[in-house]
Order: C-alpha cells, then structure tokens, then sequence
C-alpha cells in the first residue's frame, strides 16, 4: 500500500489493449462489409464457407453455431468479430474509468452516445439482411423513419435540459396532423396560409402546457399529462374522429376523391436523386436551429441554469417562468413541424396517430445522454439519440424481427444505453 | 521546523482506542487525497478533527463510514480489524456518522426516523406506538424536547440536528462523528449540543468532532488531529495547540493578519432604508422583517449581527426582491427610489445578493466557470440575446484573476471546485454585474483559512473603490473585525448599532439575543 507506483498504471495498459481490440474488430467488420458491398452478399458467403471448410477446427464450430442459429456463414464470423469489438470496448471504457490517461474520454457523454450508434450501426453490418444494409435505400429509410422522433425528441430536449419533460408532443403532433390535413384537402387552403397557422396552434398547445406547469406550479409531468389527453380530444373533435384522407365525403354520402395536395407530395419527396427524404432535410434543419438557440442564445443558457438549479437561476436574476413557458412552446412548435411531416408521409391525417410517441422521444432524449433531472446534455447528444434509435428500428425490421421482439430489444437497449450513460465520480 | 514532525505519540497504557485508522490512503483517480493518515478514538473523549477544505477530513470519516469502501490501511474497531463495506455495515460495528447533509425522511415523523431501517416489528407490521414510547424514552434522556410525533421537515433545522443524532444513539453507537454540527445552529442551541456532547463522553462514547471555528475547538476538543493536503499533520491534546500554533497546523505558515480590513473613508449616503419591513410569508405570524431604518455610505461595511431568526438573510432577500413585492417600507439607492421587483430588476440597478448556501441557491453546479461567472450578467453581455463565447472567456478569466480563483479550467464544472473556490465563482459572478451595492451573507461559511482571508482582502479592496457592503456573518470576531459599523437585529427588529470603537462581543450579543439578556442583564 505504501508503494505506490506512478510511473506505470495498469489501467491505462488494460485501456490501451482493449481499444486496440475494439478497433481491429470494427476495421475487420467494416472490411468485410466493403467487400460485401462490392462483391454481394451470397458471392462472399460462397468464398467464406469454401475458406472455414479448409479449416477444420473452426470449421465444425461455426457449422454448429450456422445450423443452429441458421445464418450464413459470413454472419457467423461477423457475429465473432462484433463480439470481439464489444469485449475490447468493455475492457477500455472500464480501464477508463480508473485513470485518466487514454481512455478517460471513454467516459465523456458525447463518446458514450458516439459509442452506442456505433454498436448499432455495427449490428446492422453483421445482421446485412444479405447485403440490405449496403443499399443506400435502406438508410434513406431509416433516416426518414427517425425524423419524426428525432423532431420531438428536439423540443423534449430543450424542455427536459429545463428540468421538465413534455409528454403532450405526440398528441399534439395528431392534432396538428389532422388540421393540417383538413385545411390542405378540404378546405384547399394554399401552404403558405395552412403551414404557419399549423405551427401556430402546435406552439399554442406547448404554450398553454408551458403557462400551466410554470406559470401555475403544476408539476411538469401533471400538466403536460393533462395536454395530452387534451390534445388527443381535440384532435378527434376537429377531425370529427375519422381519418382525415383524400377521399372526401360529399353532402349526399359518397365520396369523392381528391388529389394529394402539392405540400404533401413535396414535404413526401426526395432530393439528391433519390437519396435523401425532405422529411430528413426539415429534421436537420430544425435541429441545427434548436441547438443554435441551445447553444448560442442567452435564452438556452438560461434553461440550463434553471435546469441545473432553478432558486440560483432565480436569484442571478434569470426570467424563470418565461424561460421555461418558451421552451414548452418551442417542444409544441417542434411537435407541430413533426405533425405537418406525419400527415404529408401518411398522406392523411389520423387523430390516432403519434400515441406513444412522446415516450420515444423521452427514450431518445434519456439514450443521447441528456439527463431527465435537467440541466446537462444538448442537441448534439440528441441527434446521436435519434440515430441510435433510428437504426435500430430499421436494423431489426430489415432482418424480419417480428415486432413483439422488436419491442423487447427495444427495451433492453434503452436500459443498456442508460447504464452506459450513468456519470462516474 | 515543519510541524509535519511534531506527531505526538500518545503512549496510551489504559484500555484500547474504540477505533483505530492506519496507514489509510485513498485516491479518487490520479487524485490522491488521503495519504498514510493515522486516526485513533478514544472513549469518552472529543477529538476534534481539523483541516482546511479539501484536507481530506470528509473522505477519511466516509472511510470509517462505510461510504468509501476502497482505501489501502487498517481499521481496527476495538481491537478487531474491519472494514465496513456500508454505512450501515458501520453503524453494526457502533459508528455513527452524522453528516453536514442530514440524512433524515422529511415527510416521516421524528419516531419513524428515529428507528428508520430498523422498525420495530410485531406480527409484521410496524409497531408505531411502541417505537414513539422508545423514542421518547431516548429523547428524555438525551434531554432534548422535540415531539416524536411532528414530522421532520416541519421542525427548524436544529431540531433535525438533534433528531439524527438521536437516531445515531438509537443504534448504541459507541463512536459518533459529527460534521460540522453547528453551521445552522444559533447560540442556544449550540449550547444544547455542547451539552449532549459532554453527557456522550460521560457515557464512555468517543466523540470525533469536525469545525472550522476556533472558537468551538477550544471550547470542546480534547485532543485535535489536523491534516493537510490528505496527510497526517499531527495530534495533539487541546492543551498543547493554542490557536496560534492550531492555525500554523492548519495552513503550514503563520497568518500575520487574519483580518486585512483598512480604515474606511465613508462616501456619500449609497442605501437607506426607512420602515423596511418585509410581509409574512407562508403561513409566518410575524413579519420576518419589520421596521428597519439603516444607512449605508460608499466605500463602507456594514455588519448585521444577529442570531438564527433573526430576520438578517429575509433582510436580504426582501431588498433583492426575492420575494416579489412583498415588502413595504422605503429604500433608496444613491438617493433614488429602489424598484423591488424581482432580483433581475435589483440587479439591473445595481445591487448584488451572494446568498448564504452557494450549493442550494449560490450556484448552478452542473454548469461551468463560465456559465456561472457570466450567469448574472449576462444580458450585458449578450447583445440581442445571442452570445459571445470568446467575450465570456476573457471577462470569466480576468474576474477569477480579481477574486484570485484556482480552476484547472474555466470550462469545468463547477460541482468539482472546493467549496473555497466555489465561492469565489459565486463572488466573481456578482463583481461582473458591476454593483454598486453588494449584499453578502455569510461570505466565508464552509470555506478553509486560506480563502477567507482572500474574501477578506477582496471585500478591502472593493470598498476601497466605492463599493458599499451589507455583511451578515454568524462568526462573532469576523463581524466585528470586517464592518465599520455594526447593526443588530433580533426578531427582525433592530436592536442596537454600534461603531467599531463600541462594539464589542459581549454588547453585540446581547443585543442579538433581545430583550430576553437585558431582562436577565
């Protein structure tokens, strides 16, 4: 005990091995892929089976574990390698946490979030569904998918850095998706009219909840509650509780159809020939705004500060109440953009729609590394969130997983990524 | 000579110590705050333990704790080696620890806190009558008067004090370790306190004792044991370490001058106050503030004495526009009538509030230097709103060089800094708003030595450039060293004003304690 030694750590050494590991494994993984991608998949499996069968120790092995799980045998060496690649992370971000050396950034928030898209991305390289993770498709698709979400969990991200939390976003996102959709097909309202007014009322609804909880003292969890099965209501009384679609009633009971309106078709487009959804761009663009105002603004320092600790904020002299109302509304704004892209992608508007969404968009929040108890995290964070669980999704949907499991992997992973997240002192 | 090696060695012939720490180091990563410390509790006796923050005193009580549970040395509890993996692991082997952050249920009663993990049960459930019938027993005993039945959070927080070490009796600790026992207690009850201390070392408990108030110290201590920069600078009986060498231990060089304060050249009239008297507030049934009439010049200190309750902070608070408009009464800054709004109206005309509890209302710990430097003023600085990350970093930088902060970076959080430091964060946040009335309470509570001289020197040198500043400090000799004048307050009334040339302890404290002293005077 005595003898303390400073010129040699273990940990370090540990750190160093384990991220040499990782490493090598991810290069091998991303090899293989590249091949994959060049070659094809079933070309690649070919020569990968013909190779383990010249090998008979490893050959038997793999066979067992190939009949058993039923995978080629390209998957199965990946599958080793991916496991080799997490091993090595583990023993890094462990070491990493003992000394200081290399791998302490191992323990900073935003490699964490980096780490964990990573991982995921990595599964969708082993499990390539045959070389469906190659096409540039499939990621088109899986950014699409994650705009959305990733457009609530913004505003959940500035609500939640506030010390609050938002759980009326999906509702809010049907209710503006319904009124949306009723004045762009009904009523034939022109864009420029329909998109402001839309995102009015999205940012009178985060308004009303924000004036509720910090105007009023109600709790955030209370009062947010309470607009989203407002919302939700209200959303069925403007649509009448049917679907708002392009088959409009007429007065005597059929039906006629009307053209999808040219917002909805441009906002369901693609740009770069093909390669990118405008649901994306928006998604992006709005984050990149988000974090500006996070970031740069006086107003974002401030929800930090109340986050962090509200009596100190109040005694610097911070403006609580409107601080916090505003980032309700930006939460209600940001639902609504997410609301006009929903009806635009669905075609219609559906005032079922977005149910349980505010929870996703918590989940992408909490697996970013923004902490529910306020005051630390930010966009960047949230973004990685948003891919995480993006790909994800589409990883598991790509290779067939049944949705029942899906949900349960989902699940697992979110407390994975929330233990990977937890600070160390 | 080093007083590193002036270690005193007991040659203890009677009866083994309760508890024996030795050789213990403990390093938080690269971080080594403990090293070879040497700790020994005898029964019936105080040890005190000293250090500056940062010394290492909170990690080597956590050790014995069971709060910290890898370290490298020994611990011996009468005369079996252990090493309590839990605090609750420690409390089966008769230590309690009562920590500066009590560790008590506020929403449950003092009885089921009393017995809290450890109810008594009957047929499964928890017999309540029976535990308030022992914690009264226990409560008697100890000679404290609080009812078993109120709920902790309802009760002042002395009370809560007695209640926990209540709760550490209850387990027939035989070592109590108390943390900084009185920093929220008034005078009375720091006398009650006292007074269960001296009645546990007659019942042969070992009692390790924790304070930075000299005062304390030689009041109470029976042996002390200093440490510095996580080492064992020495023990020593009480008797052996008179306040001068004491504080030699602590800082490891003699502080010539502990209060730097020059004469004041008073300026014209900065903030009066007439009638000021701030409303009850939350179910209160008097005002905490009534009627007070003060002066402040420029370039003066002026001290508020008084003792818990005395209405000093909600003074403060009320005239920072904490409370809302809720106060009546006239203030003037600088001749003109003072808006009390909010606290960012007080701040935009000049008067600054560095509140008593930086943790709970001084500081947003999980922000960095910067944010919370420029936290105050930050609409100054940020035109339109939009900020300036590079202008923040060099205002942040030369405010820490004015209130002499030592951060390994402006950009860490500011939950890692010593409490020193964190406080010179704090101040550094109200220098930039640029008052020209500064409001401090309690400036130098739970900060080492070596820091408060330098909040000293500072609080010099701003009134030397015209400052005017409101004092509230619970540490008598700070009071009377640092103001020009002295105002003291009892009830939220004012009942005396002294000058530095008639202010002394005994008139300043009994002043404090109203009416009730003069009676009896």
């Amino acid at each position: 005990m005595a003898h303390q030694n400073h010129q040699y750590s273990p940990g370090t050494a540990r750190a160093t091995i384990g991220l040499g590991i990782f490493l090598v494994s991810l290069l091998i993984l991303i090899a293989l892929f590249a091949a994959e991608v060049l070659a094809g998949f079933g070309e690649l499996d070919q020569k990968m089976q013909t190779a383990i069968t010249g090998l008979p120790g490893i050959s038997s092995v793999l066979g067992l574990a190939m009949n058993l799980f039923h995978c080629h045998a390209l998957t199965a060496i990946k599958v080793v390698f991916y496991v080799g690649a997490i091993i090595g992370l583990a023993v890094a971000a462990r070491a990493g946490r003992e000394t200081r050396g290399v791998a302490s950034w191992l323990n900073l928030p935003v490699c964490r979030a980096i780490l964990a898209l990573v991982l995921v991305f990595l599964l969708g390289v082993v499990f390539s569904a045959e070389g469906a993770f190659g096409i540039v498709g499939t990621h088109r698709d899986a950014l699409r998918q994650a705009s959305v979400f990733g457009l609530l969990a913004c505003g959940m991200t500035l609500v939640i850095i506030g010390g609050g939390i938002d759980l009326g976003v999906g509702s809010v996102l049907a209710l503006v998706s319904v009124t949306f959709s009723l004045m762009s097909i009904h009523w034939g309202w022109q864009p420029w009219v329909s998109v402001p007014a839309c995102l009015l009322l999205g940012a009178m609804c985060g308004g009303l909840a924000g004036t509720i909880t910090a105007g009023f003292r109600i709790q955030p969890f209370v009062a947010t509650l309470a607009m989203m099965v407002f919302a939700r209501g209200l959303a069925k009384t403007v649509s009448g509780g049917t679907k708002i679609s392009t088959a409009v009633k007429n007065p005597d009971g059929t039906f006629r159809y009307v053209d999808v309106p040219a917002v909805f078709r441009f906002i369901d487009s693609r740009i770069l020939d093909g390669n990118l959804s405008v649901v994306t761009v928006i998604f992006i663009v709005c984050a990149v705004l988000t974090w500006i105002l996070l970031a740069r603004h006086r107003w974002g320092t401030h929800l930090y500060a109340i986050g962090g600790n509200e009596e100190a904020a109040r005694l610097s002299g911070v403006p609580v109440t409107s601080t916090k109302i505003l980032s309700y509304v930006a939460s209600g704004l940001l639902a609504g953009v997410a609301g006009l892209c929903q009806a635009a992608q669905e075609q219609q508007g559906d005032p079922e729609t977005g149910a349980g969404y505010e929870l996703t968009a918590i989940a992408i929040v909490v697996i970013g590394g923004t902490t529910l108890t306020g005051g630390r995290g930010g966009i960047g964070l949230t973004l990685l969130g948003t891919l995480t669980i993006g790909y994800l999704e589409k990883i598991l949907s790509i290779n067939a997983v049944p949705e029942a499991s899906r949900l349960m992997l989902t699940g697992v992973i979110i407390v994975a990524a929330v233990l990977a997240q937890r600070r160390k002192r | 000579m080093s007083p590193r090696s002036q270690v005193t060695h007991a040659h203890d012939t009677d009866n083994e110590p309760l508890v024996r720490m030795v050789g213990i180091s403990k390093k938080f990563g690269a971080n080594q705050v403990l090293r070879n410390v040497d700790l020994e509790i005898r029964a019936g006796e105080v040890l005190v333990l000293a250090g500056e923050n940062g010394a290492g005193k909170s990690t080597l009580i956590k050790i014995l704790g069971g709060v910290h549970t890898e370290f490298d040395g020994e611990i011996w509890i009468q005369g079996r080696l252990v090493r309590p993996k839990s605090p609750s692991d420690a409390a089966a082997l008769g230590v309690a620890v009562i920590y500066q952050e009590l560790s008590l249920v506020p929403t449950m009663t003092v009885a089921d806190n009393v017995f809290l993990g450890r109810s008594i049960v009957k047929r499964g459930f928890v017999d309540h009558d029976e535990q308030r019938r022992r914690a009264q027993q226990l409560l008697d005993q100890l000679g404290i008067e609080i009812p078993v039945e109120s709920r902790v959070e309802d009760l002042p927080i002395a009370q809560q004090q007695l209640t926990e070490i209540a709760k550490a009796l209850a387990r027939n600790a035989r070592v109590i370790v108390m943390d900084e026992p009185t920093s929220a207690l008034n005078a009375p009850e720091v006398e009650k306190l006292f007074n269960l201390v001296k009645d546990l070392k007659q019942r042969g408990c070992g009692i390790v004792y924790i304070t930075h108030k000299m005062e304390e110290i030689q009041r109470i201590a029976d042996r002390i044991t200093v440490l510095r920069d996580g080492e064992h600078v020495g023990t020593a009986p009480a008797s052996d370490l008179p306040p001068a060498r004491l504080i030699q231990w602590l800082v490891g060089r003699e502080i010539e001058e502990q209060f730097p304060r020059h004469a004041a050249t008073p300026g014209h009239e900065r903030l009066r106050l007439r009638g000021f008297t701030v409303l009850p507030m939350h179910g209160q049934l008097r005002p905490p503030v009534e009627n007070v009439d003060l002066v402040v010049r420029a370039g003066e200190i002026v001290g508020i004495g008084g003792l818990q309750g005395s209405g000093a902070s909600e003074l403060f608070m009320g005239l920072f526009g904490a409370y809302g408009q809720n106060v009546r009464g006239e203030a003037l800054l600088d001749g003109k009538l003072l808006r009390i709004q909010s606290p960012s109206t007080a701040i935009s005309q000049g008067v600054a509030l560095l509140t008593n509890d930086r943790k709970a209302t001084g500081l947003v710990l999980s922000m960095s230097v910067i944010a919370n430097a420029t936290l105050a003023g930050l609409p100054r600085i940020s035109p339109m709103g939009w900020r300036r990350p590079a202008l923040e970093r060099s205002i942040t930088a030369s405010l820490c060089d004015r209130v002499s902060l030592r951060a390994a970076s402006l950009d860490m959080e500011v939950e890692w800094l010593s409490g020193g430091n964190q406080q010179k964060v704090a101040l550094a946040k109200w220098l930039q708003t640029e008052p020209r009335l500064l409001l401090l309470d309690e400036p130098t509570r739970g900060i080492d030595v070596g820091a408060k001289r330098e909040v000293y020197q500072l609080m010099d040198a701003l009134t030397q450039q015209g400052l005017a500043i409101l004092l509230i400090t619970s540490e008598l000799p700070e009071l009377l060293a640092m103001s020009d004048r002295i105002i003291v307050l009892h009830r939220g009334m004012v009942t005396a004003e002294f000058d530095r040339s008639s202010a002394t302890p005994e008139r300043v404290l009994a002043a404090a304690m109203g009416r009730q002293m003069a009676n009896r005077g």
